[in-house]
């Protein structure tokens, strides 16, 4: 049965790490299985300097239609669909990801194939693919068994650790979607983010507020012990869609990556996309009255209790002596 | 312009969860459901839209499950105008799938221009319900929304990219919308209000027929992760606690005059 497709991100010129990591993972099973890796990219302009460096795939394959130049999440799920229908592959590649999103289901809806997403291991037993996904706010593990028809698979960002590096695939084709309908769905500018005050990913130091923080009655609090440790103060989802921190605060999926000497998480639970943006931080401290909170899977220090007790002793602490 | 919000109950994630005898679901005897909380943003987003007149209504719809009234009545507390609670005889887990199968059903019956719900939900390892449903209904889907207006039969929407990149797109109606963050936070309802309803409202029901099976991948099991890394925990008296943290600090080299 058919090859392993990798659906390439490719965004605003750029090719996503993701993609990498993807057709990195897609080269192991293909190498288990017997299986050819194939990477697509959708695009409206031919040739397209992108082509050349979509990595180390057996083929290419750039769907090419006047409609589909600019982000057209819609419309490239659609386009896909007809491409991918034809050919049946074993699995479809794609991410949990803004980009992902939109076309992963989108891809499953349209074609009636099965979808795993958030999706953090791949593994083959006895020519069995099997899928673990991520659910539950990264709480539980779904183990599933891809069936013996073609499936979309929608990784979480960093979860294959061998990426490949941009090169050329072995051969490029080009495909034309034909009868694609009109385009109900219109790129009208892109919006950069707004200029922050200050930049999370250059601190050294990050006080994470979480949902435990329960009130942005509480955030003087977490501001007080990130001036007392010369941090700056950055938030999990949550209190950035409770509208407590403003967005270029937010570490994770629809925020920042971060990398600080010392993440200090105060009532971060830790879900798959918060995780995905601070795991690779220096050190990690988190506090948390759970005990099974998935921050502490990453954490190298933990501390099971109440942020309302600790952090007003630690503050109590690190005063200045003499104060 | 009629505005339709699917919201679904799930799991209270902030509660412990425990794997079923079987290994195949989670244990779904004693844990409480709450709506879900992009589900909560989406609802926040179409109300704004109503109250700003950008919108005529606000229809809330859910399947039918454990807490389902709950979080209707809860809708209704909030400024929805009408809530539908659609009846399938299946039961849970319900493949998102099924779902999206099952609310276009229902959709046939519910007048609507515009259809929210929000971007995830915590068990939709299955395919995320906003492009499933706009595959099924064959409208146009966008994902991860964090601001929408309307305009003469479109809806201009801002989708968010990771690093607060934003790609406003416009999106010809009807459509489904997957919220990631509404406009403004989520209001409250008061509990008092959501009573008062609970006894003077009534949620409309819709009924649809079973759905033949579609293709899933197979559940294995389910478990809980094992820690890649196990944190070390500080333990103690709340001295001895703050004590450990200032000694990781100093080891880091991150205290302040001591790095």
């Amino acid at each position: 049965m058919g090859n392993l497709v990798v659906l390439a991100e490719y965004l605003r010129g750029a090719v996503a790490d993701v993609t990498f990591e993807l057709l990195g993972k897609a080269r192991e099973l293909g190498n288990l299985l017997g299986l050819s890796v194939e990477v697509v990219v959708v695009s409206d302009r031919q040739p397209d300097d992108v082509t050349g460096r979509l990595g180390p795939a057996d083929r290419a394959w750039l769907i090419l239609h006047p409609d589909l130049g600019e982000f057209q999440p819609e419309g490239m799920a659609r386009a896909l669909a007809a491409f991918l229908g034809e050919r049946r592959p074993r699995l479809v590649l794609t991410s949990t990801t803004a980009f992902g999103m939109d076309v992963a289901a989108g891809i499953g809806g349209l074609l009636g194939w099965p979808v795993v997403a958030y999706c953090s291991a791949l593994q083959v037993a006895d020519r069995t693919i099997i899928a673990t996904s991520q659910v539950y706010g990264g709480k539980v593990l779904v183990e599933v068994e891809i069936p013996d028809e073609p499936t979309v698979i929608a990784a979480l960002p960093g979860s294959f650790p061998a990426p490949v590096g941009p090169s050329a695939p072995a051969a490029v084709e080009i495909w034309e979607p034909a009868g694609l309908q009109p385009a109900r769905l219109r790129l009208r500018r892109w919006v950069e983010p707004e200029a922050a005050d200050v930049d999370i990913t250059r601190a050294e130091i990050l006080v994470v507020a979480g949902r435990g923080i329960k009130s942005a009655d509480n955030l003087p609090l977490i501001e007080e012990l990130a001036r007392a440790l010369g941090g700056v103060v950055a938030a999990s989802r949550p209190v950035v869609d409770a509208g407590w921190l403003p967005r270029n605060r937010q570490v994770g999926k629809s925020g920042l990556t971060v990398r600080p000497r010392l993440y200090l998480g105060l009532g971060v639970s830790g879900a798959p996309e918060h995780l995905e943006g601070m795991k690779d931080s220096q050190l990690i401290v988190a506090i948390n009255t759970d005990r099974k909170a998935p921050i502490f899977d990453v954490a190298h220090y933990g501390v099971v209790g109440d942020i309302f007790e600790v952090v007003p002793a630690l503050i109590e602490r690190l005063r200045p002596e003499g104060h | 312009m009629n505005l339709v919000v699917v919201v679904r109950e799930v799991p209270d994630i902030q509660e412990e969860l425990e794997v079923a005898a079987d290994g195949k679901d989670i244990d779904r005897t004693f844990i409480s459901f709450v709506m879900n909380e992009f589900d909560e943003q989406a609802l926040e987003e179409a109300l704004v839209l109503k109250e700003e007149g950008q919108a005529d209504s606000v229809l809330v719809a859910a399947l039918d499950g454990e807490g389902v009234d709950d979080i209707l009545y809860t809708a209704l507390a909030k400024g929805a105008d009408e809530a539908v609670k659609v009846i399938h005889g299946l039961e849970p887990p319900i493949p998102t799938r099924v779902r999206a199968a099952l609310l276009a059903a229902a959709l046939k019956s519910i007048p609507h221009d515009l259809i929210f719900t929000g971007v995830q939900s915590a068990e939709d390892w299955d395919g995320q319900l906003a492009p499933l449903l706009g595959a099924a209904l064959d409208y146009p889907w966008v994902e991860v929304v964090t601001a929408v207006r309307l305009e003469d039969g479109l809806a201009v929407v801002e989708k968010e990219f990771k690093g607060g990149l934003r790609a406003e797109l416009e999106v010809r109606l009807p459509a489904v919308l997957g919220i990631q963050a509404a406009t403004k936070p989520p209001r409250y309802a008061p509990v008092s209000r959501i009573r008062q309803l609970m006894r003077t409202a009534t949620l409309k029901t819709v009924e649809v027929n079973e759905m033949s099976p579609a293709p899933a991948a197979k559940i294995r099991r389910l478990s809980r992760p094992v820690a890649s890394r196990s944190a070390e925990f500080i333990e103690g008296s709340l001295d001895e606690v703050v004590e450990g943290l200032l000694s990781v600090f100093r080891n880091a080299g991150v205290l302040r005059g001591e790095g």
